[in-house]
């Protein structure tokens, strides 16, 4: 696929919906995300795809020790939820928020966010601006 | 495989004031004497360490003889590897005597770690996903939701760790904790409580081997390495530091590992007599029993709750407190796990020892990023 402007080459817009990009093998239809070269799988050299911006929790726990560096949270240390989202071609590793942290279950609909990071304590690459962008999967509304 | 074990050295794991490197000089003459050799008649050696230095700086001290000596480091299987190394040159007929050491010292808390090591960007360490304790829970969450299993027998998993622990005069952790009181305890990452998890610690271990020959001549207890088989991932497995999994999850290299030292030996988990399995928490316990075939996945509730994993029951584990009540110096841990067999075998385990004479044990070391090395021992 063509590129489209990227919040650090890590997740783009597709129809006003935020997407991650990953990579895709062309031989064996393997993805992985962040992108990679090559293929886990099999070693041939991959494309780039958007992978779907909804999916299920498949695991979850809550961080409830403040991570050693490099980590940069926010000042006031606050425990948070992260998880696995299936997104059907991959589960994605992602920090979980719009609910308790250890309120969530697996199968729990979610789905991306992409913001100024702060908002939800985790942090992206910096942008040329030097402002920092990440990504997260918010609970869906019930 | 034809290896025979002919000593044993352990420095005890724990917080102390000497240099990581010096605790494996300790256990290498502890287990150079226990063999009735001395380092001149060592041919061929390979250590490892993360924290405490070059492993083969050891000859420093232990004696500049030319002896060649391998550096080796592989995460929490690197006990595995100098053990692995040090057994090949034995097979080939390289050396008839060799040395296996480990030792480490490492800092207080969760493993720091930095994400171009493992090839990952920093956005996934400054985010606070970079955090092994994370994945241990977020792997077992999975697992208990799939196989059904009640948190509970975390919190029982680590109440017999640290029993055991209590009459093993080299652990760490000499103190008994109630189940009650270990699932009531502060949760680190959920459904993991702080008592759960082993600590990195410090600590040393060696292991004197020979050839079947030379063994005959030496020791009149020697135990033998029936077989040691190591493995790394295969595509689709489940481990630490994993931005993104595959939907199709494979069997992990502690099966493959598992698998071979069976095969390699000629006999099956149900012929085991005591055995150590990697437990850098408890639902690792848990999982690796049924991953290395001591059970159906999904069936630990029945070998917990019935006993069959204590000291006295039908398949004695991590009968020296295991990393929960040892903690965890990298470099020793795996040799310490089969020291703790090779002493089970010969009936020097003192108040912890296994009743009924055991004749066969297997020890399974698992570590980052996906790797595992098995052992199979009798006499």
């Amino acid at each position: 696929m063509s590129p489209i402007a990227t919040t650090s080459g890590l997740t783009t817009t597709v129809a006003d919906r935020p997407h991650l990009i990953a990579a895709r093998c062309p031989m064996c239809a393997t993805c992985a995300f962040p992108v990679q070269l090559a293929c886990p799988r099999c070693g041939a050299m991959t494309e780039r795809t958007v992978l779907p911006s909804t999916g299920t929790v498949w695991s979850w726990t809550v961080q409830r020790i403040q991570p050693k560096p490099p980590y940069r949270g926010p000042a006031e240390w606050e425990p948070f939820a992260l998880g696995y989202v299936d997104l059907g071609v991959l589960r994605v590793e992602t920090r979980l928020a719009g609910r308790a942290a250890d309120a969530w279950q697996i199968g729990d609909a979610v789905h991306l966010v992409v913001g100024e990071a702060g908002g939800d304590g985790s942090v992206g690459e910096a942008e040329a601006d030097g402002s920092h962008w990440s990504f997260w999967f918010e609970a869906d509304p019930s | 495989m034809s290896v025979s074990i002919i000593g044993v050295g352990l420095h005890p794991f724990g917080r102390f004031e000497i240099s990581g490197r010096e605790m494996g000089l300790i256990a290498a003459r502890q287990a150079l004497s226990d063999a009735g050799v001395s380092w001149n008649d060592v041919q061929f050696s390979a250590g490892g360490s993360r924290d405490g230095g070059h492993a083969d700086a050891l000859v420093s001290e232990l004696g500049l003889t030319g002896v060649p000596f391998v550096s080796v480091y592989n995460g929490c299987a690197t006990g595995g590897s100098a053990l692995l190394t040090a057994s090949q040159a034995i097979e080939s007929g390289a050396a008839d005597i060799a040395l296996a050491v480990g030792f480490d010292k490492h800092g207080r808390g969760a493993f720091g770690s930095n994400p171009s090591d493992y090839g990952l960007p920093d956005w996934y360490a400054e985010a606070g996903m970079m955090v092994t304790t994370q994945f241990f829970a977020l792997k077992l969450q999975r697992y208990l939701h799939d196989y059904d299993l009640d948190p509970r027998l975390l919190a029982e998993l680590a109440a017999k760790a640290l029993r055991n622990g209590s009459i093993n005069p080299n652990a760490w952790r000499r103190k008994p904790v109630s189940a009650d009181e270990i699932a009531a305890a502060p949760m680190v990452n959920d459904p993991l409580t702080t008592y759960m998890f082993c600590s990195p610690s410090e600590g040393g271990a060696a292991i004197v081997l020979a050839s079947p020959e030379r063994a005959k001549q030496l020791s009149d207890r020697a135990v033998e390495l029936r077989a040691i088989a190591f493995r790394t991932r295969r595509f689709g497995t489940f481990e630490v530091f994993s931005p993104s999994l595959s939907p199709e999850i494979t069997e992990g290299a502690t099966v493959h590992a598992a698998r071979a030292a069976f095969e390699m030996a000629g006999i099956g988990p149900d012929d085991i007599d005591v055995a150590q399995i990697q437990d850098t928490e408890a639902g690792a316990e848990l999982m690796h029993l049924a991953e290395c075939g001591f059970c159906e996945h999904g069936d630990q509730a029945r070998l917990i709750l019935d006993g069959e994993l204590e000291i006295g029951g039908r398949l004695p584990v991590n009968t020296d407190g295991g990393l929960i009540a040892n903690g965890e110096p990298i470099g020793a841990s795996g040799l310490r796990q089969v020291i703790e067999c090779v002493l089970q075998l010969q009936g020097r385990a003192g108040d912890r020892q296994v009743p009924n004479d055991p004749r066969t044990a297997f020890t399974q070391v698992y570590g980052a990023p996906g790797i595992s090395a098995c052992t199979v021992l009798a006499r």
